[in-house]
């Protein structure tokens, strides 16, 4: 395999295991996806304001705190999945534009599954040491109507 | 002998302190509350900065009615039936535009910013009849504006807004009407519940103890008392909020970020003030942001709700950004708080359609605490005035 294939199948990895970490609830591992500036975004655009809104920036420490807190928290017990497309990665160098288009489905206690959010990670990432961690891990929600809101990331 | 426990006998308690449960999910109530509140009362339809230029445009809903809110070349804002005058199709499809006139798309007939109509496609085929434009203008709904807050009734004969609101607007008219703000925040949600359990949420301040967050940083919620206050105005208009002194959320005891920066007109540092409008309206202030929530009843149990976040005009990058950041702590649909109050409203209408515990209970009496039930029981006083039947008997 050469460098950059290599490079492409590390992003996409990048990608995928972030999807299957946030679906085990594995939130300490998760985090580690970012590095030590890594911002976590949740942004969508709203066609009766006619803008772009943030729903979520957090930096690290901030998530560190949230994930921490999640089972303090009474909330949605249904189940998630995420659905990840192919990742269209784009090295430059030591850095990296991964997009990616993503569907989370909920499951419910008793077997029902429904879509709850369907959208792109915008992701730019850097390699530190070998490791390809994420500067910025954006997600771009098309879905606005939300059947349950979430203490979790999408 | 064991007394049976039966979920269905009344509570014994004065008829002004518990409900009946069928209020939230019976069909024929919710149809009878859209004819006799709804299309009755003065209701919140956008902010002004949504319709900030000449031609700018909302469309929403009043009632089960769709209406078009725009802002006139003239300045004024005006709101309007969103029905064509000539076979009666919808004329503005979108939720929001900008738009120098309307134009029906289904015949072309086309109407001013002001509601006139200006003109009907192959106009020739109306000589015949010599058809009177003059009187064919969109049909105009009441609005009216108050601290960059629109308002519309469905009701000519209805009061002015002011007078609608009485007293409690002066709990808002400072930190909302004394600088322009803008809507940074939008997003909604259908919640499978009654609409009035959402307004309940919001007004009954003890259900704070479901919220790690505010358990962490509002001492009252776990202590005795409060030096906030329930503010109970006519109408079924109420809020809560502190004259000063101690009424701070100890952002910095939950290890939040402070929202004393950037504070509104008339916050305190760290202030929070609630204030909720019969019958719909709601509006959270946390010192340098706030939130507006807006319902439209879809049925007994499936109510929309829109949310919208609001900072000041002007702001720049850095500001705000702080009030996001505040604002979606708490209230986003990633926040700590509002997760769980969909799933307790959610689980109360569930409970209730089940129909195994008849009444709610809304007996707490103490002295204008914040976790008093008085002002749940002013809402009802004015629902059941409004309604022309006990809450909780349905006599």
């Amino acid at each position: 395999m050469t460098a950059a294939a290599a490079d492409q199948e590390a992003a996409r990895d990048l990608v995928l295991r972030t999807a299957m970490l946030l679906d085990a609830e594995d939130f300490d591992a998760w985090v580690k996806l970012f590095d030590e500036d890594g911002i976590y975004e949740l942004t969508a655009y709203s066609t009766e304001i006619r803008r772009w809104m943030t729903w979520q920036s957090s930096d690290r420490m901030t998530l560190d705190k949230m994930l921490k807190e999640v089972n303090e928290h009474v909330r949605d017990t249904a189940q998630r999945r995420h659905i990840v497309g192919m990742p269209l990665v784009e090295i430059d160098g030591n850095a990296a534009r991964v997009r990616s288009n993503f569907s989370v489905f909920r499951t419910l206690a008793d077997g029902q599954s429904a879509l709850y959010m369907t959208g792109q990670y915008d992701d730019h990432i850097v390699r530190r040491s070998g490791v390809w961690l994420y500067t910025l891990h954006k997600v771009i929600a098309d879905t606005r109507i939300l059947d349950s809101f979430t203490h979790t990331p999408i | 002998m064991v007394d049976v426990i039966d979920g269905h006998t009344k509570p014994q308690l004065p008829e002004t302190h518990y409900l009946d449960n069928r209020i939230f999910t019976d069909a024929d109530i919710f149809a009878e509350e859209q004819e006799k509140i709804f299309a009755k009362v003065w209701q919140f339809v956008c902010h002004e900065s949504e319709v900030e230029k000449p031609g700018d445009f909302r469309r929403v809903q009043v009632a089960g009615k769709s209406i078009i809110v725009v802002r006139g070349p003239d300045g004024a804002v005006r709101s309007f039936h969103n029905v064509c005058r000539h076979r009666a199709a919808e004329v503005v499809r979108e939720d929001a535009g900008s738009a120098r006139g309307f134009t029906c798309f289904y015949h072309h007939w086309t109407y001013g910013l002001k509601g006139e109509l200006r003109g009907v496609a192959k106009p020739d085929g109306y000589d015949a009849v010599q058809l009177d434009k003059s009187a064919l203008g969109l049909v105009p709904v009441r609005c009216e504006a108050i601290a960059g807050l629109i308002f519309a009734t469905l009701d000519e004969g209805a009061e002015p807004l002011r007078d609608f609101l009485g007293d409690i607007a002066k709990g808002f008219l400072e930190p909302l009407g004394t600088v322009p703000l803008e809507v940074f925040h939008f997003h909604k949600a259908i919640l499978k519940t009654n609409w009035k359990l959402w307004q309940d949420n919001n007004s009954e301040r003890y259900h704070s103890i479901l919220h790690v967050a505010n358990r962490k940083t509002l001492a009252w919620v776990l202590g005795k008392t409060s030096p906030m206050k329930l503010r109970i105005e006519a109408k079924g208009h109420s809020g809560y909020w502190a004259d000063g002194g101690e009424a701070l959320v100890d952002y910095a005891k939950g290890g939040y970020s402070s929202g004393a920066e950037g504070a509104l007109p008339g916050m305190q540092g760290d202030e929070m003030r609630v204030i909720n409008l019969f019958p719909d309206l709601m509006i959270n202030i946390r010192s340098n942001v706030v939130r507006l929530d807006r319902m439209v009843p879809l049925g007994p149990d499936r109510t929309l709700v829109e949310w919208r976040g609001l900072g000041v005009k002007g702001d720049d990058d850095k500001m705000r950004a702080v009030r996001i950041r505040q604002h979606n702590l708490f209230w986003g649909p990633t926040g700590r708080n509002l997760p769980e109050d969909v799933l307790a409203v959610e689980s109360q209408s569930r409970a209730m359609h089940a129909d195994k515990v008849r009444y709610s209970i809304i007996a707490r009496e103490e002295d204008l605490n914040p976790t008093d039930d008085a002002n749940i029981r002013a809402y009802y006083r004015e629902w059941g005035k409004r309604m022309g039947k006990s809450p909780a008997t349905l006599a």
